[in-house]
């Protein structure tokens, strides 16, 4: 038997927070449910899909110890409804909980919580520190390139977190482009690598606070702890890519150019591509980037955007879509295209130092003259 | 216990369970012989499922007395000489093992007359000598109490009138083979297939299976130097719901084709639903070196010694009589007044099996017609006028007219199919060049069959390096809509090299260009305005191929005003 009381807001709040991590499908019905765990003055609620954890704390006066597994769907949804300043309390007892507030009363069924996985949220050695907005920032700026599908190898659904020089990075590709970025750490004390899958990483950064958070390399899982919260994510077993073989220090061709006018002029000259087949030519010339398509069904198109290039110059071909998306990633006004040839990866970053952030396109191949 | 040599009859009736199964291999062994010896006429007579009796009559060539004890001797026989002979046999049999095996667990007797004698004889399987007996020119082989010696056999028989099914099937099968033979089957006494042996398979078809059914056929015919692939297939919308009336045969000789069936419903591609299959019936002509019929005793099974080139003539004489087929008239042809009534004919509705089937009459139309002269080719131009809508139904229909008969598009599906046509075949092809080079692992037909075709793979966008002796290094993959295709495609490809079905990348292209044919089609319960409506049909109506959506459903139903009216018994 479990009893407890607590103000309407705070639990669905953390009832919302808990179910991030709740199975989406419902072939373990244990998985669709969020562990309640009443003990002295504190509710704890446990959700997890098998491949992402989450842990919340709540006060709540509790007179009565003891766990219920409650499907997580109703009770959220139900708790939303519940005006926020009710006082709610709760009655845990064999397949069944009833909820009263106010002058309501639900009896709901359980699920059974001898089911539930035991999960450990004891991190291993040191955190390191990194702010929560550094964390979203990361992921906005690489999410892009995780490949949409599992393709088998896993890499591809993957997120590569890493400590190096200070900073944590994340990258994240598809095998046609690469997205790099990084942000400042501390308490960083040795070289290390972790892949996550990408998606659930992105929702765990989402519900982070701004200011600072500790996270946790392990060898088998991230775990990533706030004050109110800890979440661990299963690593993924596979080999990343290594980011420095497509990373030269020498271009042949580098252009400088302001991200917003080339974005505008490829978001417009995509309009005019064949839509089954959408191929973009970006002309580098010595005083400017020009972007063009033609298609017999969409017409033609052609725009010169401003740009420094240095080296030689090159005709590339890439998908619009790609394009599009490593500009939109990319941080500040000003940035940088280097590539050693037509058909090698083409490099995009600020035109700022130090380098925290680049993203590779690789181009299409030319069609065969 | 001492080795011996068997005894002649332990023999024959060991061969007797190879090529004797039941009466109908019996009737099939008997028959072959007499389509050996020439005959333009043959009766088969069976009672009791051909358990008691089996009568096979035919007005061949004949023995004479001498030969009749010899032609049940084991390997003897009058079609082979040396094994050379095999290699070019033009033949039903050759083994010389048929009769024998028939009279080692039955009683047998042969009655013949040769051509040009003027007295037959009878000889008794286990007598002494033929004897002189008054009959016409030909053979009568009667089988009696077959299986009685082999009880054990006779156990696996099923009910008489299921070895009588049996029995029919097979002679469905020989007649199908050798249409200029004429077949007559009498089951108990009754007559249940006579075919007229006039050499043309559509009146053979229509002997069998009926006339309603044959109409509905189109006919095949494709030559080649070395020769040809004839006959009839189903119209599209004509499937059937198995494969049972699918005959093959080869040299006259009537097989199981095996990969040729996939070849054949290949030419259906885009025409057939899923688990729907073509009815047909292609007869195969080849040099007699390029087939080998002597895979099983039985002789059901051949193979082809260029058995992926002849599946591809196969999948294109199939695919070009469907193309050109005069389709269930929606169209009008430019021919004018004659073909009014064809058009008339209710061919005209898609009814499935199973579903609404029509119990009206047939126009009367020749079936020679139908052989004699191809339809004309109906170009999108050479259709009529569009039906005019008439409204919106259940958010799903749109009903239409014109001047004789009324339409039911599937609104969905005819989107579909203007959409995949104007997304048309994909204009060029891009490759998406990969940041890391990704390992295939290649069996050892797949490494080989990499190494003979790195061109033709390069053509659709891959770009790849035999990797040592079972790697692929794959540097670009194809592109397409846009999206970069998964570079195991490649391991599928190498596999269908020189396969007769879709190249896996032309399949992936057709796919995505399904889906998205279908994303950007109006759904069930989007209304539409009745300019819409009209643009839609109209839009339709100039479809290379409007009857059907992509994924082969049909698009609209079409009823002819005479048919309404027959059924509303205003006549």
């Amino acid at each position: 038997m479990l009893i407890f009381e607590s103000p309407a807001q705070l639990l669905a709040d953390a009832l919302q927070l808990a179910s991030r991590a709740v199975a989406q499908r419902d072939q373990v019905p244990s998985l669709t449910g969020v562990l309640l765990r009443a003990s002295e003055g504190e509710l704890e609620l446990t959700a997890t899909d098998g491949e992402l954890a989450i842990r919340t704390v709540v006060r709540a006066e509790v007179s009565s110890q003891g766990t219920v597994l409650v499907p997580a769907r109703t009770f959220s949804d139900l708790l939303r409804l519940v005006p926020a300043q009710a006082e709610v309390e709760f009655r845990g007892l064999e397949g069944q909980v009833g909820i009263r507030f106010l002058r309501s009363r639900f009896d709901l069924p359980t699920l059974r919580s001898e089911e539930f996985p035991p999960l450990d949220f004891t991190p291993e050695g040191d955190p390191l520190l990194v702010r929560g907005d550094g964390l979203k920032d990361l992921v906005r700026k690489t999410i892009y390139a995780v490949s949409a599908r599992d393709d088998g190898r896993l890499f591809t659904i993957g997120m590569q977190l890493g400590v190096r020089d200070g900073h944590l990075t994340a990258a994240a590709t598809d095998n046609h482009r690469l997205a790099w970025a990084r942000t400042p750490v501390e308490g960083a004390a040795e070289e290390k690598d972790i892949l996550v899958p990408a998606r659930p990483f992105a929702e765990i950064v989402r519900i982070l606070p701004d200011d600072e958070v500790e996270v946790f390399l392990n060898a088998s899982r991230l775990i990533v702890r706030t004050s109110a919260m800890t979440m661990y994510i299963t690593a993924i077993r596979a080999q990343f890519p290594d980011t420095r073989r497509v990373v030269f220090d020498e271009y042949a061709t580098t252009v400088r150019f302001e991200v917003g006018p080339l974005l505008q002029a490829v978001e417009r000259t995509q309009l005019v591509t064949d839509q089954r087949n959408a191929r973009l030519r970006v002309h580098v010339e010595e005083e400017a980037l020009r972007v063009s398509a033609n298609s017999s069904e969409g017409g033609q198109g052609s725009e010169e955007v401003a740009a420094q290039s240095t080296g030689q110059p090159v005709d590339l071909v890439f998908g619009p879509k790609y394009l599009i998306d490593a500009l939109r990633s990319l941080h500040g006004e000003r940035a940088v295209l280097e590539v050693m040839h037509a058909e090698s990866p083409a490099l995009f970053r600020p035109d700022a130092e130090p380098r925290d952030q680049f993203g590779i396109v690789m181009p299409l191949r030319q069609a065969e003259s | 216990m001492p080795i011996r040599e068997l005894r002649a009859e332990v023999i024959n009736q060991i061969a007797a369970g190879e090529v004797v199964e039941r009466p109908a291999s019996v009737v099939k062994e008997l028959v072959e012989n007499s389509l050996d010896a020439g005959a333009h006429r043959i009766v088969v007579r069976i009672e009791a499922g051909g358990v008691s009796r089996i009568e096979v009559l035919d007005d061949g060539g004949g023995m004479s007395p001498d030969e009749l004890p010899l032609a049940l001797r084991r390997h003897a026989t009058s079609k082979l000489w040396t094994l050379g002979d095999l290699d070019d046999l033009p033949s039903y049999g050759f083994r010389g093992e048929a009769l024998p095996a028939i009279a080692a667990v039955s009683r047998l007797r042969i009655a013949s007359r040769a051509t040009g004698s003027d007295v037959g004889y009878l000889y008794d399987a286990g007598s002494f000598r033929p004897v002189p007996t008054a009959m016409a020119a030909g053979t009568r082989v009667t089988v009696e109490d077959l299986f009685g010696s082999v009880p054990a056999r006779r156990k696996f028989l099923l009910a008489p009138e299921s070895e009588a099914r049996k029995v029919a099937a097979a002679l469905e099968r020989l007649a199908l083979a050798a249409p200029k033979v004429s077949f007559l089957l009498e089951i108990e006494g009754r007559e249940v297939l006579r075919t007229g042996g006039t050499g043309n398979l559509v009146e053979a078809f229509a002997d069998i299976f009926g006339r309603e059914l044959a109409e509905t056929l189109q006919p095949v015919k494709l030559r080649w130097p070395a020769g040809s692939v004839e006959g009839l297939t189903s119209r599209p919308g004509r499937d059937r719901g198995n494969r049972q009336l699918q005959f093959w045969s080869v040299g006259g000789r009537p097989v199981s084709a095996g990969s040729l069936r996939f070849a054949a419903e290949a030419a259906y591609q885009g025409r057939l639903l899923k688990g729907r299959f073509p009815l047909y019936c292609l007869r195969i002509e080849v040099p007699i070196g390029d087939v080998d019929v002597n895979v099983h005793p039985a002789k059901l099974e051949v193979r082809f010694r260029r058995e992926r080139d002849v599946a591809a003539l196969v999948r294109a004489a199939v695919a070009d009589a469907i193309g050109a087929s005069d389709p269930p008239a929606p169209y009008k042809t430019a021919g004018g007044a004659g073909q009014a009534s064809a058009d008339a004919a209710p061919a005209a509705l898609f009814l499935g099996e199973g579903t609404l089937e029509y119990s009206g009459g047939w126009a009367p139309r020749e079936v020679a017609a139908a052989t004699a002269a191809d339809p004309p080719a109906l170009q999108p131009a050479a259709r009529g006028a569009a039906p005019r809508p008439i409204g919106q139904a259940h958010g799903l229909f749109l009903v239409a007219q014109d001047h004789d008969a009324l339409y039911l598009f599937d609104q969905h599906a005819a989107h579909e199919r203007i959409g995949y046509e104007r997304l048309g075949e994909a204009s060029e092809r891009s490759a998406q060049l990969l940041l890391a080079p990704v390992v295939l692992r290649l069996g050892p037909e797949q490494a080989a069959a990499l190494v003979a075709s790195l061109d033709s793979l390069a053509e659709y966008g891959f770009q790849v390096e035999p990797f040592g002796a079972r790697d692929a290094l794959v540097r670009s993959v194809p592109r397409i809509f846009g999206q970069a295709a998964d570079a195991k495609v490649l391991l599928e490809i190498l596999d269908a090299v020189g396969g007769v079905g879709e190249h896996p990348v032309e399949r992936l292209e057709r796919v995505r260009r399904e889906i998205a044919a279908c994303r950007a089609s109006v759904k069930a319960n989007d209304r539409l305005s009745v300019m819409e409506q009209a643009a839609l049909i109209e839009q339709l109506w100039r479809c290379e191929e409007p009857r059907f959506c992509p994924h082969g459903r049909p698009t609209f139903l079409r009823l002819t005003a005479e048919e309404i009216k027959a059924r509303l018994g205003r006549r």
